[in-house]
């Protein structure tokens, strides 16, 4: 590569990192909120009203409160992990987010800057599981360095928890690269233009079950790798105090608060761009094509978001010995079986 | 030049992260280590234009096999500071693996295929270390091996599940395998 086709390609990427870093993390204070908001509404009660109008300031004073606290290393700590561990997590959550694609090419004061999304990996698929499959380590190794066996007992469980979902998380994801044949983030994205008939959720090339299989077990599976109800073991309150960050305090903790939401904001983006049609408007005709492509994803997004919510609000925790017997025994044959499924309807539609 | 760049920050966290292994005194640290080690080999792999293979590496050693090992590390909650006690039969078994391992990378590195430069150099055909070309590779040529590996590892697994198992499965309700 020469210089100028380096600084070429080096400038398009800092500004579209410059433009989705920010607002990435403005959306992960509000989701925050909304969580709080709706967990209120299904509590039958208001959630936070007194910051601001309708509690909109809110994140601001959590995020000063948070700020000011005393933060605390305890005695029995291992120093260089303990702190290492909440960077970890955070490091891990925002790296997945470089090849979600937002939306379709832009241009910036008539330089054309490509589509948003900020690298198209031609392996951006198995990027996105290498990188959240570290994520891992954050939350284990806090619990480890932490000196505290609560804390140990809940980065166990959830490095436990994590291994045995990524299967599932993987092999749901198969049978879309086996009808695409490409691991390209922009090409699965383009697969599913026009019209949601072309999401891979519903399957255009096959019948319609593999699909929706893969984007169910996709999406229980997202549950137990961000560590959501009901899947949140490795902090059950009940059991462990706080789980893997019961010695956290101040900013450190607010880091894995975040890290959290940024992976639900990942897991999300990754579903919608794999299974809902990424930034395509549902229908591809007049009203709904005037409204950009970012606007489609966050609605995406965001209604993926409200199901996390929701599910938290509905379910309870599942035990462990449950959980393990779910993803071994029956989410895991369920997605070999939708392999097969996928390649017979492959072979059977001439598609392959 | 950012390939060269990025190649030497992969190249010395490799050896330096390689030297935390062996020289850290927690076990704990040196898998740490490990797994910064195997991360910086995933990114050299990447200056090879070996993307595939790259994030292979890091989904299966790092995000895999290295979180069993430091599962059981925190299991087996070793001593921080035991020391190692290097009686003399271990020196001369260190020695011998230590020369044979010295011998490997000399028999590699004569190798005329072998060349310390520069990584971006050769150009290479289009398609190169991609998952289809990885694909074809393995389930052409290489056809024979990848079923013996699988037979392998499935008897492996068997292995491992029949020794894990206690004696009295049973009254855990249902004896899968």
């Amino acid at each position: 590569m020469t210089e100028s086709a380096f600084f070429n390609a080096l400038i398009p990427a800092v500004v579209k990192i410059a433009l989705i870093f920010p607002v990435l993390l403005g959306f992960v204070a509000y989701s925050v909120l909304l969580e709080r908001k709706l967990l209120g509404r299904f509590q039958q009660r208001l959630g936070p009203t007194r910051v601001g109008p309708w509690g909109l300031l809110q994140p601001i004073a959590d995020g000063l409160k948070l700020f000011l606290k005393e933060d605390i290393i305890p005695r029995d700590a291992d120093r260089v992990l303990f702190i290492a561990a909440p960077a970890i997590s955070m490091i891990t959550a925002l790296m997945a987010v470089a090849v979600i694609p937002y939306g379709p090419e832009f241009s910036l004061l008539g330089y054309n800057m490509g589509p948003l999304q900020i690298a198209d990996v031609n392996v951006g698929l198995l990027y996105i599981f290498g990188v959240t499959s570290l994520g891992v380590y954050g939350i284990f190794l806090a619990g480890w360095s932490s000196g505290n066996k609560y804390s140990l007992l809940g980065g166990m469980r959830s490095s436990a928890q994590m291994i045995s979902y990524e299967l599932t998380l993987g092999l749901s994801v198969v049978v879309i690269l086996m009808a695409v044949g490409s691991l390209r983030i922009s090409d699965i994205v383009n697969s599913q233009s026009a019209g949601f008939w072309n999401w891979w959720v519903f399957s255009p090339q096959w019948f319609i079950v593999p699909g929706v299989i893969g984007f169910f077990l996709y999406i229980i599976s997202a549950f137990a790798e961000t560590n959501r109800l009901p899947f949140d073991l490795p902090e059950a309150e009940t059991e462990l105090v706080s789980g893997y960050n019961t010695e956290y305090s101040s900013m450190k903790f607010a880091m894995f608060f975040m890290a959290e939401y940024v992976n639900i904001l990942v897991v999300c983006s990754v579903a919608t761009t794999l299974f809902l049609g990424a930034w395509h408007s549902p229908l591809p005709f007049a009203p709904f094509t005037y409204v950009p492509g970012v606007i489609w994803f966050i609605l995406k997004v965001y209604f993926l978001v409200f199901v996390f919510i929701w599910i938290r609000a509905t379910l309870p925790r599942f035990r462990y010995d449950q959980l393990m017997y779910f993803g071994w025994k029956i989410l895991l044959p369920l997605a070999l079986v939708n392999i097969l499924l996928a390649a017979i309807g492959l072979i059977a539609s001439g598609n392959l | 030049m950012a390939a060269t760049i990025f190649f030497w920050i992969c190249a010395l966290t490799t050896i330096f992260a390689g030297l935390g292994v062996i020289v850290a005194r927690s076990p704990m640290h040196s898998a740490v280590s490990l797994i910064a080690t195997l991360v910086a080999v995933a990114g050299l792999f990447l200056t090879l234009h070996a993307e595939f293979l790259a994030w292979i590496l890091v989904i299966v050693y790092t995000g895999a096999v290295m979180v069993l090992i430091i599962f059981v590390i925190s299991l087996l909650n070793l001593e921080k500071d035991e020391p190692i006690e290097y009686t003399t039969q271990r020196k001369w078994g260190l020695a011998v693996l230590a020369l044979f391992f010295l011998f490997f990378l000399a028999y590699m590195f004569s190798d005329p295929m072998v060349t310390l430069t520069s990584p971006d150099k050769p150009a290479l055909p289009s398609g190169w270390g991609s998952a289809q070309s990885l694909a074809l590779d393995l389930f052409t040529r290489y056809m024979v091996v990848v079923q013996l590996a699988g037979v392998l590892l499935t008897a492996a697994v068997i292995g491992a599940v029949v020794i894990a198992r206690k004696p009295d499965a049973e009254e855990g309700g249902d004896s899968a395998v």
